[in-house]
């Protein structure tokens, strides 16, 4: 295998690549960035003068803080996509930073979950408890190289209701489903054992993303 | 159960440093370098949106290297790239190369089927340990050594037949 290697260590990323990729690399922190300092100034101004309470306020706060653009995509195989046009999951993350009052441990008894086997062939790579005495959960994994963030409740609804106007049946489940072609995002809203879920696919293929919730679902 | 530690991602410091391993790996599972190309620059990109979740310097090798080997799957089974890669692949055979005389090897670890071609890449070039290339390629530690045994086979194989050559 010497020459195997000999051959490949002459292989080197040009230049050009480097210096263009660095360049979209910094474009697209930027855009980050600003994302998440105008949903920072949102979040500040709505929690100025009083305190907002996590149980019950997630759905009129993401609806408050974004434009949604709803768009029913009747699909050939029947599920039903609503076009999200904003980032509606960071959007969503509830306005409280206090320190959470349960830990993950806790939480997933709290739930009857192992969170780490939620998402089969799925890593779990972090779990943050949130919101106001621990109103939910959001968990980070990685499945097939694509980041999945899951949010679990089961006191408050988690998904901006723009997503819920209308549902797909996966395995004889109801769940709402949605899509943000541009950056590549799919989402989903449903119900597990009286536990509310919202999960947001990045960089997934839409047949992988559907075969993943078909596996969870299953589950 | 994973904890979130101190570690942060530097974008930039991570396209310097693994610029040449990505590239690498782009080109062994791509038919050309413009797919290749591509696909360097959507990893970097997926790092942008991905880096929070990562939570040590390993992690991060292992996470480019398994998206990395997706995305040049995911655009291998676009159509789109199945017709510019007919009339590419004849281009990059004939591609003029500084190191020819190793490129017997390199074209016959390019041919094996992808399982092989991947473990004998991380393995030999990489050297990564059966264990680390499970977790990356999602397998078992006994799938892994026998793959690499099979590769290893095919690989003798090859270049005895096609190169007259049957050493690695």
């Amino acid at each position: 295998m010497e020459e195997y290697k000999k051959y490949v260590d002459n292989q080197h990323a040009p230049e050009s690549l480097i210096a263009d990729t660095l360049k979209k690399v910094q474009a697209e922190e930027q855009r980050i960035a600003e994302t998440k300092e105008k949903q920072s100034g949102a979040r500040k101004r709505k929690v100025s003068g009083k305190r907002i309470c996590a149980i019950g306020m997630t759905a009129v706060a993401a609806a408050a803080a974004l434009t949604v653009l709803v768009q029913v995509y009747p699909a050939a195989n029947e599920l039903n996509y609503q076009k999200v046009e904003e980032k509606s999951f960071r959007e969503n993350a509830m306005l409280e930073e206090d320190e959470p009052e349960m830990t993950l441990e806790e939480y997933e008894k709290q739930l009857g979950m192992d969170f780490e086997k939620l998402i089969p062939d799925g890593t779990l790579i972090k779990g943050e408890v949130e919101g106001e005495g621990g109103s939910k959960v959001s968990l980070y994994y990685e499945v097939g190289g694509s980041p999945v963030e899951v949010e679990l409740s089961d006191t408050e609804e988690l998904a901006p209701e723009e997503l819920m106007s209308e549902a797909s049946r996966v395995e004889k489940r109801e769940v709402y489903l949605g899509q943000n072609l541009k950056e590549s995002r799919f989402f989903a809203a449903f119900d597990m054992e009286n536990v509310h879920v919202y999960l947001i696919a990045s960089h997934m293929e839409k047949e992988d993303f559907e075969e993943m919730l078909e596996k969870i679902l299953k589950n | 159960m994973a904890k979130t530690g101190d570690y942060e991602v530097d974008t930039e410091e991570a396209v310097r440093t693994y610029a040449d391993m990505v590239y690498r790996l782009a080109c062994l599972n791509t038919n050309n370098k413009e797919t290749a190309e591509d696909v360097f620059q959507t990893v970097f990109l997926k790092l942008v949106q991905y880096k929070e979740s990562i939570i040590s310097e390993e992690h991060l090798k292992a996470w480019l290297i398994r998206v990395t080997i997706n995305q040049c799957k995911s655009v291998a089974t676009s159509s789109w790239n199945r017709k510019r890669a007919s009339y590419e692949d004849a281009m990059l055979m004939e591609e003029p190369t500084e190191q020819e005389d190793f490129s017997d090897v390199y074209e016959a670890v390019r041919e094996l089927p992808e399982k092989y071609r991947q473990v004998i890449h991380l393995f030999y070039y990489e050297q990564l340990a059966v264990k680390d290339i499970a977790g990356i390629l999602d397998t078992k530690e006994a799938t892994v050594k026998t793959w690499l045994a099979r590769g290893r086979k095919l690989l003798n194989e090859k270049l005895k037949e096609e190169y007259g050559n049957g050493r690695i």
